[in-house]
């Protein structure tokens, strides 16, 4: 498991997990002009904060006992976790929902879904980290080629600012991406102390790093054929840029490149998610229980 | 037996996202007719729509496919596809739908309502070419040239006169659509004609606030792309050939907008000028509003100042035409 924690393996995971949901539903319905300035705070945010936990975990995990607020963290982690696993597979059920198989129950879109997840949780670790790694640069791959596709239609002119925002501003543009982009970045570090065995600050920070530069690459390319006001109409952005890729006259209909990535994005977020969640309150559980013996003693 | 529990917990879950719907519906989604194209023109109070099908002959997979018009009336733009809809043994599929078109006669508030519907109905793509004609009916019916249907001949020949002529029309639903919702008051649209010889792009149809305002032709056209920057890039050839731009670029004061372009003759330059602004003045006079938008321009590069549209006479535009080669003389060009 040492090769996997510090390599590209977890950097790969982590870069996927951070993407998700939020690669297909960004910028959302609050943008305004400085969006894009928002976003890149936001990325910043998330890699500030990895670190910032990488540090937080590494020091607890270094005082052999439990403590009250090792349990308090593990809990708070557990359920966090398990809501951003159950907001990434609710998001993942409306899109292909509303988009892909609209005349489809949603029971049956989340039993496909759901098996494969329950599958992936089943396997050990190193599965899931070389599945993240082959996954990781297809999507880059796929990325790339809308972005180069699309470059012909975009303009300059919708993401140019001739003023720089206010402190107030500033916020107000970061808050759209709090749930998608920066609260999910605090689980990468405890995801890598349960899958890879301790947190390390490469795998994490590298992870954030490409997870952001990629929602960040979708959402530009969103901004910059559409523009701010009509991107914040679109329910999935990257959905309707990836439709008006056209090469001449003709349609390339490139919308199975989208249902791929998010599929992929969107597996990984929760099956990391509901790995760190279940992972945390077993070891809950087991030291409960071993308190409970030695209290009976 | 854990395995059982797991299976249970993800049924239930399963169950209580929604109730089955009817799977079997998809299955039929092969047997559609095809859109390709959709116009709306005025019927007096109510809205008609056009819409061109591809029909395939499934007994027979050897014969060519054909295109037929359909045409449907009503108060608004889904009592008239729904009429066109049942009158068809099959429903009517719209995601390769290649252009939307407008008629001469639809107003500002047709034109929010058409592109509201669009935007609404995500089987439109938001690639689909808008553009103008005085009768979309007469328009679509008719052999198509090139293609399988007039539609997506349309297609075509928007992309070919954009490489001929150099103008860039921006009219793509999603391209239109985004210059409404940036608060643009001014955008085009190129204007589609059915002479002896088939269809044809002749020239472009401004609009101001949804409104039609102008419709000008080829020459026109060239003129107005040039001024209001939706030309390509490199050497355009604009009045049929009579000018050849070489280089274009804006400047902006905080009233004032210099238009700079090089030409390959020394002796157009003071003709050329003259008749750019010509042109600015005629259109303004003509139509009574900012029909290149300049208040949008200023606005965007001093979003400090917003200024009235009211006052886009008191716009200071000012062309510089010089040969390719002379280099410049006074203050910094900023680039459009």
């Amino acid at each position: 498991m040492e090769k996997y924690s510090q390599g590209k393996h977890f950097s790969a995971l982590a870069a996927l997990f951070l993407m998700g949901d939020a690669v297909i539903c960004l910028p959302g319905n609050r943008s305004r002009q400085f969006v894009l300035i928002g976003a890149l705070l936001a990325v910043l945010l998330a890699v500030v904060e990895t670190l910032a936990v990488t540090a937080l975990i590494n020091r607890l995990m270094r005082t052999g006992r439990q403590t009250m607020l090792k349990g308090i963290a593990s809990v708070s982690a557990a359920l966090f976790a398990f809501w951003c696993g159950v907001r990434c597979f609710r998001q993942f059920v409306r899109f292909v929902s509303d988009i892909l198989l609209p005349k489809t129950g949603k029971v049956w879109i989340a039993v496909i879904f759901l098996t494969v997840l329950l599958f992936l949780l089943a396997k050990r670790s190193e599965v899931l980290l070389k599945l993240a790694l082959m996954l990781f640069w297809v999507v880059v791959g796929v990325i790339v080629l809308i972005v180069v596709l699309s470059v012909k239609d975009f303009k300059i002119a919708h993401i140019a600012v001739y003023r720089l925002p206010t402190l107030k501003e500033l916020g107000e543009e970061c808050l759209p991406f709090l749930p998608g982009i920066v609260f999910p970045a605090l689980l990468i570090p405890p995801a890598q102390a349960v899958i890879c065995g301790k947190p390390d600050c490469r795998g994490s920070l590298s992870g954030t790093f490409f997870g952001g530069a990629l929602v960040l690459a979708c959402f530009t390319d969103s901004l910059l054929l559409f523009g701010v006001k009509l991107s914040e109409r679109l329910p999935y952005p990257l959905y309707s840029a990836v439709s008006t890729v056209t090469v001449g006259p003709l349609f390339t209909r490139m919308d199975g490149a989208v249902y791929g990535i998010l599929f992929v994005t969107a597996l990984v977020k929760c099956t990391v998610s509901f790995k760190l969640s279940i992972a945390l309150l077993a070891r809950l559980r087991r030291e409960i229980s071993r308190r409970c013996k030695l209290a009976e003693m | 037996m854990r395995k059982g529990w797991i299976a249970a917990a993800v049924l239930g879950v399963c169950l209580l996202l929604t109730g089955c719907a009817d799977i079997g519906s998809s299955a039929k989604d092969d047997r559609k007719l095809m859109v390709s194209s959709i116009g709306f023109d005025e019927a007096g109070d109510k809205i008609k729509a056009s819409v061109e099908v591809i029909i395939i002959n499934s007994e027979n997979y050897d014969s060519a496919a054909k295109t037929k018009v359909l045409t449907g009336e009503g108060d608004n733009i889904e009592q008239a596809i729904g009429k066109i809809g049942s009158s068809l043994t099959k429903p009517m599929l719209f995601n390769h739908c290649g252009v939307i078109g407008i008629g001469k006669g639809i107003g500002a508030e047709r034109f929010a309502e058409i592109c509201a519907y669009c935007f609404s109905d995500e089987r439109i793509t938001l690639s689909a070419y808008m553009i103008t004609a005085d009768d979309c009916e007469t328009l679509f019916t008719g052999e198509p040239e090139a293609s399988v249907t007039v539609g997506y001949d349309m297609m075509g020949i928007i992309e070919q006169e954009s490489a001929e002529t150099g103008v860039v029309y921006n009219s793509r639903y999603f391209e239109v659509e985004s210059k409404r919702e940036e608060g643009k008051n001014t955008f085009s649209l190129p204007h589609f004609v059915r002479n002896s010889s088939g269809i044809a792009v002749d020239g472009m149809t401004v609009f101001h606030n949804d409104r039609q305002i102008k419709q000008l032709n080829n020459d026109e056209a060239g003129l107005y792309a040039l001024i209001t920057g939706e030309i390509r890039k490199g050497r355009v050839k604009l009045n049929a050939g009579e000018y050849e731009v070489t280089d274009r670029k804006l400047s902006w004061g905080k009233n004032r907008i210099t238009l700079k372009v090089k030409v390959d003759e020394k002796n157009k330059t003071d003709a050329f000028k003259q008749t750019l602004l010509r042109f600015r003045r005629e259109i303004e006079q003509e139509t009574g509003l900012d029909a290149f938008g300049f208040t949008d321009m200023l606005n965007q590069r001093n979003p400090g100042e917003k200024r009235s549209e009211a006052d886009f006479a008191e716009i200071d535009f000012t062309v510089q035409c010089r040969v390719k080669g002379e280099d410049e003389k006074n203050g910094k060009v900023q680039s459009r």
